[in-house]
């Protein structure tokens, strides 16, 4: 069963320079239960992804978005959350729906305690009194281990180490038992012994209430531990879809090879000197407001063939549960039948 | 062996009032060998950039001293320090902050050569900076440009180049990937070591990224709180870290790989604040391993075998073979 199923959403943006495409024909789903990841350098469109998603992105920016999101709420119903009148979607935001950020010094409110912050959205989607507001936002700072809760609850936010605030962010988030929580490169701002407590306060969490968690990040490290399906997107487009292992084992597409062949850790092999060259993707991402007129790719991809410069290929299934973006695979696909 | 190019010896940095330092960098002691790369690697707090810019005295130490072919350069005057600083050079972590929006490459570059009046003359210099942006693989078309033209690989490669334009012998790089996409870093990396390998450079990598150190370096200084844990050769640290916060460092670090095991949590609670370090070993804190003697006094560096040093009292957890 699945939690979300998006379905060609594509984000545009106007700029002075023109209409960019931040997110263009993205189509993946999540389990219910499971963590799907979407991994991409910066410009891929992840971020963008998870605020069109969540109805975040700022007006100012004249921004069209097309698509659906099909989210499977509690009761079995099925919400398309780009359709949602917006009082409907306040309703579900920060409640079945909610999300963390990077940076939760600036998602947090600096002028009130974290028990407040915790307390005012237990008031607001639950109905509880304030007494009631503060036990149960105590009972949420416990439930992400926070040492010394009790007195937490009164601090500030600028009282507390960059682990303790993404708790607190975590506590908001999980305050009215999402079914999905929204993660946006939750442990990029932190030191690793501290990423990897995170990490696991958010397995345990999501093992116990069996949410579904959606981890946008750019680090490869945690998808391979922490995701069990994985969406790669590149310059704005899903370009490869696959479960966990099957991706890092065989990945399909050029990029995704490319992308975990420059990884340093498997440039060295135990007991055999190091390579004098790590493998390097050429040139750069393409401006997105001169994208290339095929696969965005093709410009630094080893194995482009003027064909890739004509047309922008299909995201075509290639076997079960996976899908990839490239003439390349097509063609096999083609030989293969 | 031969005089180090640079020696650290009991270097301290401690900022803020003198009755409650902070006690940034605590009696820190290395050597870098000519031609070596020495990555320097800890959490946020750890100090390794402080010692990075205490190491080239662009913050002046508390105590200790930075040795530079056996010479003190806390010692040198003015003068001499600024020749010298021509041999000793930077490159920062932000290739956005670290140019002048307001300059053209070209301006930047010639500055650096200009200011150590090296190919002196209009010309030569011109001539100089085409050959610096072909050196790090830009063109020589892209001196006239501004830094905001440049995407950030670029930029980073543009930091390099003008670390490079005064032909340093050492070189102090401070997370100079941590900005970059992973695609992106890699054509850095690799910059860096052609680089170090045909100008013979002698480097001191500051990095959080331990896949990168182990690529890069040939000897690593593990940091916590301003003190040094572990030193080991590359490979013998990422084989068998010995002391236990090098064990909690590498377990914690996930391995781009899902077949290999997934990281756990060694460590409970947060790196203290360096304004209230621990007594005794700054470590004993998080350490599963702490007994009480560890608060007493601070543990010394120890050599354990040759060219391996570890700072604990806990012999025999340091020498009981990591956990599969």
């Amino acid at each position: 069963m699945n939690r979300l199923e998006v379905r060609h959403l594509s984000t545009s943006f106007a700029t002075d320079e023109g209409r960019v495409d931040a997110v263009a024909d993205v189509s993946f789903a999540i389990r219910a239960g499971q963590t799907t990841a979407i991994v991409g350098e910066s410009g891929s469109g992840k971020s963008v992804t998870s605020l069109t998603l969540m109805r975040l992105l700022p007006r100012t920016a004249a921004t069209r978005v097309s698509g659906e999101a099909w989210f499977f709420d509690r009761a079995g119903e099925r919400l398309d959350l780009l359709a949602l009148p917006e009082s409907r979607m306040r309703a579900l935001r920060g409640n079945q729906v909610a999300m963390i950020f990077q940076e939760p010094m600036t998602s947090l409110n600096p002028v009130f305690s974290v028990g407040e912050q915790i307390a005012e959205s237990l008031r607001l989607h639950k109905g509880l009194d304030r007494a009631a507001a503060r036990a149960e936002a105590l009972r949420m700072l416990e439930l992400v281990e926070m040492p010394a809760a009790a007195q937490r609850l009164d601090e500030y936010p600028h009282q507390l180490s960059g682990g303790m605030r993404q708790r607190v962010m975590i506590a908001l988030a999980m305050a009215c038992d999402p079914t999905l929580l929204i993660a946006d490169e939750p442990t990029t701002a932190l030191d690793v012994t501290i990423q990897a407590q995170i990490l696991k306060l958010m397995r345990k969490l999501q093992a116990e209430t069996g949410m579904s968690i959606l981890f946008v990040t750019h680090n490869l490290g945690v998808v391979a531990h922490h995701a069990d399906d994985v969406v790669v997107m590149y310059a704005g487009r899903v370009v490869e879809s696959a479960p966990v292992r099957p991706l890092f084992a065989a990945p399909a597409h050029p990029y995704t090879q490319s992308l975990l062949a420059c990884l340093p850790s498997k440039a060295r092999v135990p007991g055999q000197p190091r390579p004098a060259r790590l493998f390097a993707i050429r040139g750069q991402v393409a401006s997105p407001l001169a994208p290339p007129p095929g696969c965005a790719f093709e410009p630094r991809c080893d194995r482009a063939i003027a064909a890739c410069r004509e047309t922008i290929p299909q995201l075509l299934v290639t076997e079960e549960a996976r899908q990839a973006r490239c003439i390349r695979v097509a063609a096999a696909l083609t030989e293969a039948a | 062996m031969s005089t180090p190019l640079i020696e650290v010896r009991g270097l301290k940095k401690y900022f803020g009032r003198s009755d409650r330092p902070v006690r940034a960098v605590d009696d820190v002691s290395f050597a870098i060998a000519h031609g070596e790369t020495l990555g320097l690697v800890g959490e946020s707090g750890s100090g390794k950039s402080t010692i990075g810019r205490t190491v080239l005295r662009l913050v002046e130490a508390t105590a200790g001293q930075v040795l530079y072919r056996g010479d003190d350069i806390g010692e040198l005057s003015s003068e001499r320090l600024r020749r010298l600083r021509s041999r000793l050079q930077i490159i920062f972590q932000d290739p956005y902050a670290s140019l002048n929006p307001k300059m053209r490459i070209g301006a930047i570059l010639d500055e650096a050569l200009a200011t150590h009046g090296l190919h002196p003359g209009k010309g030569p210099r011109a001539r100089r900076v085409a050959e610096l942006l072909e050196l790090v693989g830009l063109r020589g078309e892209h001196a006239s440009r501004f830094p905001h033209e440049f995407s950030g690989g670029q930029r980073q490669r543009i930091g390099v180049a003008r670390a490079l334009a005064v032909e340093p012998e050492f070189i102090v790089a401070d997370e100079p990937l941590s900005a970059l996409d992973v695609s992106i870093q890699s054509q850095v990396i690799n910059l860096l070591a052609e680089l170090r390998e045909r100008l013979s450079l002698t480097m001191l990598f500051i990095s959080h990224d331990l896949d990168v150190v182990e690529y890069l370096c040939d000897r690593v200084v593990v940091l916590y709180l301003g003190k040094v844990m572990e030193v080991a050769e590359t490979d013998a640290l990422f084989e068998q870290p010995l002391h236990p916060y090098t064990r909690a460092l590498l377990a914690a670090s996930p391995k781009p790989d899902p077949t290999q095991p997934s990281t756990h949590v060694a460590l409970q609670g947060d790196i203290p604040s360096p304004m209230a370090a621990p007594s005794g070993c700054v470590f004993r804190t998080r350490c599963p391993h702490a007994v009480d003697a560890c608060a007493g006094h601070v543990p010394a560096l120890e050599e354990v075998e040759p060219g391996r040093w570890v700072a604990c009292i806990r012999k025999e957890i340091v020498w009981m073979k990591a956990a599969a």
